[in-house]
């Protein structure tokens, strides 16, 4: 759940959005919330005492001497784009990590999935080869290994070189379980066709 | 470009069958990982921005203990009432009551182990974000005991109210 605030410089009862009691920098302690009476505790960092006032300003080319933004003409150019080395003013300099970039170059690296930073979902091949590995080993009696198996290969080869979670390393055992416990049950299902020949 | 190395923080919930939520600290940022069937959403808190954490008290886990507390109860009272009543069916349904009981039981203890609940969120000037990986007084305490250093230190030189080393604690109906 996401709020959006009405003063930034507050912390708000998350029940009745009255304004909490804060204890300067630090820690609160559980507390009553002076409006709900919900007990509520408190953390303030600095940031919340910090003025936001000052709006990024591209200052102006004076004279011969000055690079210009490549986008903005009449701006001064403060940093190169770290990507495609076109002079950015202040409004136009994006700093991501270490980086500065220009608008279209984090477009760019947006779509082609190379920006980490920026992302806000990723696709887990890895674990969706895992997952249709485990539904055939419970489904074991219904042949639904032939058609997981090749499914798993084709994710597996159209997703190998993609960036797998953010944070969960080691995606090739994703893909290594999953297609083990698909053939798995594909071995099963045949044993058992052996196994019922057999008896009859 | 630069290592996404991130730190597993305390703190993992299931919400619903396929999705889960848990929170990572990287170089600059404290990341939210959202686990929806095969995709994770991402949300990045910049430890600079951050402006402060609320922790509110929540009664989820008093409702937990009374729910199953009562079903334990009752459905070890009306086991042992089948089971001791005769029939072969009489047990088995006894026994399945029973069962059932022991379930309620073990959940019961485990909620009285992780202590009391609550709802977590973290402040940043344009927005306040619950925190759904968050929700016992345990793991939040040890979430601010591992996210306090280091958003002090990203912030160190910002214009800041005095440290308050005892701060004072309002009075009210603290359960």
């Amino acid at each position: 759940m996401i709020k959006a605030e009405a003063n930034p410089k507050t912390l708000n009862c998350p029940k009745c959005a009255a304004v909490l009691p804060t204890p300067g920098l630090g820690d609160s302690g559980m507390m009553a919330c002076p409006n709900c009476g919900t007990d509520v505790r408190v953390v303030v960092f600095p940031a919340l005492f910090r003025d936001e006032a000052n709006p990024v300003v591209a200052e102006s080319v004076m004279g011969d001497g000055e690079a210009s933004c490549f986008f903005h003409a009449g701006k001064k150019a403060v940093h190169p784009c770290s990507g495609c080395g076109r002079f950015l003013c202040s409004l136009c300099d994006l700093e991501i990590g270490s980086e500065h970039l220009c608008a279209s170059c984090v477009e760019s690296g947006r779509k082609k999935g190379t920006m980490h930073q920026i992302e806000s979902k990723r696709f887990l091949a890895a674990y969706f080869c895992q997952s249709l590995g485990i539904l055939c080993l419970l489904l074991f009696c219904v042949p639904l290994g032939f058609i997981a198996l090749p499914t798993q290969i084709v994710v597996w080869a159209m997703n190998r070189k993609k960036p797998q979670s953010l944070v969960r390393k080691r995606a090739w055992v994703g893909y290594a379980v999953g297609m083990t416990l698909s053939s798995l049950s594909i071995l099963i299902f045949i044993a058992m066709i052996i196994a019922g020949a057999w008896n009859d | 470009m630069p290592t996404n190395a991130y730190t597993r923080l305390p703190g993992r919930r299931l919400n619903s069958l396929l999705g889960t939520t848990s929170l990572w600290l990287g170089s600059d940022h404290i990341l939210k990982v959202t686990m929806a069937g095969y995709s994770e959403e991402y949300r990045r808190f910049y430890l600079a921005d951050v402006r402060g954490f609320v922790i509110q008290r929540t009664s989820a886990m008093m409702s937990w203990i009374g729910v199953t507390g009562v079903l334990a109860v009752g459905l070890g009272l009306g086991g042992i009432a089948l089971w001791s009543g005769g029939g072969t069916d009489a047990q088995v349904g006894g026994g399945i009551f029973i069962g059932l009981a022991v379930v309620s039981l073990i959940l019961f203890v485990v909620n009285l182990i992780k202590g009391p609940s609550c709802d977590f969120y973290i402040k940043t000037a344009i927005q306040t974000d619950r925190i759904k990986s968050i929700s016992r007084l345990k793991s939040a305490e040890a979430l601010i005991t591992a996210l306090t250093p280091v958003v002090l230190a990203a912030q160190r030189g910002s214009a800041a109210a005095p440290v308050v080393e005892d701060a004072p604690v309002v009075e009210g109906p603290v359960a």
